[in-house]
């Protein structure tokens, strides 16, 4: 039997049929590559490289501080195993995460000096959405964020 | 031009992580003012609109994404020749941010669907 391992803040997740406890499983380069691309710390590090300008003259570099508090908030606050997001700087320097879901887009606009959020879900074959405002500041806000991506992934029923 | 042509995005790098475009390629950013550019597919080919994108106006992309949809999700697109033969203009003027936003995931995913019409480097 091979198992797929995706690492989720430090902990390597199997992907597909739980194996028994004690198994010892192999985790391929090739898997660590994929984890490291969607690795919350290794991104934000990425981001962290921007200058002012970066968008062919126009953005704004993220603060050094703001992706500190996010790269600790996405470590100890974001639920475990829960399916990480693709993360993007915008213009105005702050931090988009976006999850696609099934038919579901899902973004959290991050704003890194206030630490709250913008949610936004749209199912792009029915139109359904839903937006709330979070505050990152909040581990209940956290705790929703997790349940929601959940629900979303299993078809948002 | 008409409905059924392709309009080419170009996609900054820093909006592409292991392959996936943000939904910001698709969404025009302040200084844009709720216009968003793209080439007139009918005119130019995406290896050439990315030739001239990079290496003409000078500006960072790391791949062509096209939609053809725009009619369909209500935007008006604008010969803009102005600035070059084939640039367009798809006006979002009419919208509200949300709006945008609900449009922007609806073009990207359309565009992710139909896949990279060009891209510099592909992940491995």
């Amino acid at each position: 039997m091979t198992y797929r391992g995706i690492v989720s803040n430090g902990v390597v997740v199997l992907e597909g049929e739980k194996p028994a406890e004690g198994t010892i499983v192999d985790v391929t380069p090739r898997a660590l590559s994929h984890a490291r691309d969607l690795d919350i710390s290794y991104r934000l590090a990425e981001l962290r490289e921007l200058k002012d300008g970066w968008l062919d003259g126009k953005g704004k570099a993220p603060a050094s501080e703001g992706l500190d508090w996010l790269s600790s908030a996405f470590a100890t606050r974001y639920p475990r195993g829960s399916i990480l997001p693709y993360l993007y700087p915008t213009a105005e320097g702050d931090v988009l995460a976006e999850w696609t879901l099934g038919d579901w887009e899902a973004s959290l606009e991050i704003d890194l000096a206030s630490h709250s959020a913008e949610w936004h879900a749209l199912d792009v074959q029915s139109g359904r959405e839903a937006s709330r405002k979070l505050d990152l500041d909040s581990d209940d806000a956290w705790r929703w964020l997790g349940t929601e991506i959940r629900r979303l992934a299993e078809g948002g029923a | 031009m008409n409905q059924k042509t392709l309009l080419l995005r170009q996609v900054h790098p820093s909006w592409v992580q292991q392959g996936r475009a943000s939904s910001q390629a698709f969404r025009p950013t302040p200084k844009d003012e709720k216009q968003l550019s793209a080439y007139d597919g009918d005119q130019i080919t995406a290896v050439k609109a990315w030739e001239h994108y990079t290496g003409i106006l000078g500006l960072s992309s790391t791949g062509v994404l096209a939609v053809g949809e725009c009619q369909g999700l209500s935007l008006l697109v604008n010969p803009d020749s102005s600035r070059f033969a084939e640039h367009v203009l798809i006006d979002f003027t009419p919208y509200t941010e949300n709006e945008i936003k609900r449009k922007a995931k609806q073009l990207k995913a359309l565009a992710e669907c139909r896949g990279w019409q060009y891209r510099v480097q592909a992940d491995v």
